[in-house]
């Protein structure tokens, strides 16, 4: 397969500055080569006056709404793009830059890559770079779902109007790292960011892949505290909290498939971000990494980043409790093995 | 597409693992794996009256308590056709009534 395109995804809620950002990104020669999809919504096509510099290589997507055609709008513009770059008809690019609306779901972003086997074969998730008023956050944390999903997939959270009167940083840094605890949180300058910061995450990249569930292993089993908080009924994302499960046994593959499988069927919408390195009895760990709905193929890494071969898998949840998670896949995971005879017998 | 039976090609699968298909070896082990996961399956599903088989290493058949046969391409269309069968209730791994039962 040859190489693919990485796609880097811009997303964050109305007003924090998604648009901003990519002005500024799109001044920086790493991104010369990137073609970048926005989504104009309302009547004052703001983002096409600040990208009209980048003209040629800007396709806006005419449904208005990336939310709720996606799937096939993206699938249309990406195939095309292959298309006329393969014909000549537009520059040969190697970068996808695409900004969400400000109440987009980023995960449909996601799933339309892997599930469509020609982008599959062509495009690849970078990331996701998620941009956090700071002025608004403590009440759009409060009050907003879909702040808090823009939150919770973000790999890259850039807050912005920092600079502002009134900004309590250190209590919007603590929202976000409650929300999700192992994005690297960056701060723009009047929405200046240096590129170098936003893409190349490769964090679907498989020579990436362990370094990243190493990181987020770190965070999660370094600190502590829950990532849990007490909210009053109005709160959108109360329970939203990660945890880390550790199992010393090999686990088995084809059940865990199952069990997961079955797991995001009936709890999908409380499960927001898997990743794990297993350890399924082979000579190296499998990677798993899943947002949502959404699990990437899981790739066997040819050895272990160090010497825990422990199988560890984080978790980003809604209202799911820990203990039944792991009571849960210790079950299932207990049937699919030979049973074991019990102790007297092996004594005798 | 399969010529004769007309299914089409899915992408693979996140829990069918990688590896290269098209080698004999790793065919073998493919089909082994799927003959494995019905059996599992079989033992979550008995106690809901329902079971699956392996369809031409491309797809399941979900068996419903009435003689239903639905054909699913992969395991999250199982547990999603038998939500539907249920009456939209999916099962839950996590229910302690169900893992008492295993």
């Amino acid at each position: 397969m040859s190489e693919r395109i990485p796609l880097t995804l811009i997303t964050g809620f109305l007003g924090s500055g998604k648009t901003t950002l990519l002005g500024h990104l799109l001044r920086d020669p790493l991104l010369s080569d990137a073609v970048v999809l926005v989504n104009e919504l309302g009547e004052v096509p703001l983002d096409h006056h600040l990208l009209r510099q980048v003209d040629e290589k800007t396709v806006i997507l005419d449904s208005g709404c990336v939310c709720c055609t996606i799937r096939t709008d993206l699938v249309d513009e990406l195939r095309d793009l292959q298309v006329r770059q393969y014909r000549g008809e537009i520059p040969a690019f190697r970068r996808v830059i695409v900004e969400t609306t400000g109440l987009a779901d980023p995960v449909p972003v996601l799933a339309t890559l892997l599930q469509d086997p020609l982008l599959a074969a062509h495009y690849m998730a970078d990331g996701v770079v998620t941009t956090v008023d700071a002025i608004n956050a403590p009440l759009q944390a409060r009050r907003q779902p879909e702040w808090v999903k823009q939150v919770v997939v973000a790999d890259r959270v850039v807050l912005t109007k920092t600079d502002l009167a009134g900004v309590d940083q250190p209590l919007v840094e603590a929202l976000v790292r409650d929300r999700n605890p192992v994005a690297e949180l960056l701060v723009a300058d009047h929405g200046a960011i240096s590129a170098a910061a936003l893409i190349g995450l490769g964090v679907l990249a498989e020579d990436r892949r362990a370094e990243q569930v190493q990181a987020w292993l770190t965070a999660v089993e370094a600190d502590p505290h829950d990532h849990a908080h007490d909210h009053d009924e109005h709160d959108h994302h109360a329970g939203v909290h990660a945890f880390a499960l550790r199992f010393e046994e090999p686990l088995d593959w084809t059940m865990f498939g199952l069990w997961l499988a079955m797991l995001l069927q009936s709890h999908g919408e409380d499960i927001l971000r898997v990743k794990g390195l297993l350890d399924t009895g082979a000579e190296g760990p499998l990677v798993l990494h899943g947002v949502q709905h959404v699990i990437h193929p899981p790739t066997h890494l040819a050895a272990w980043p160090d010497d825990d071969h422990a199988s560890r898998i984080v978790l980003i949840v809604r209202t799911i409790a820990r203990a039944d998670v792991e009571q849960s896949l210790r079950t299932f995971d207990r049937l699919a093995k030979p049973a074991q005879p019990p102790k007297s017998e092996i004594l005798a | 597409m399969c010529s004769l039976c007309g299914t089409l090609g899915a992408a693979a699968h996140w829990s069918e693992g990688g590896g290269d298909r098209t080698q004999v070896g790793a065919r073998r082990d493919v089909l082994r794996e799927r003959h494995r996961r019905v059996a599992l399956l079989n033992r979550v599903l008995r106690s809901y009256t329902l079971s699956v088989d392996e369809w031409e290493e491309t797809a399941y058949i979900l068996h419903g308590p009435s003689g239903q046969a639905i054909l699913c391409n992969d395991l999250t269309a199982v547990f999603a056709e038998v939500a539907r069968l249920r009456g939209g209730v999916a099962l839950d791994p996590l229910d302690p009534a169900l893992l008492e039962r295993l």
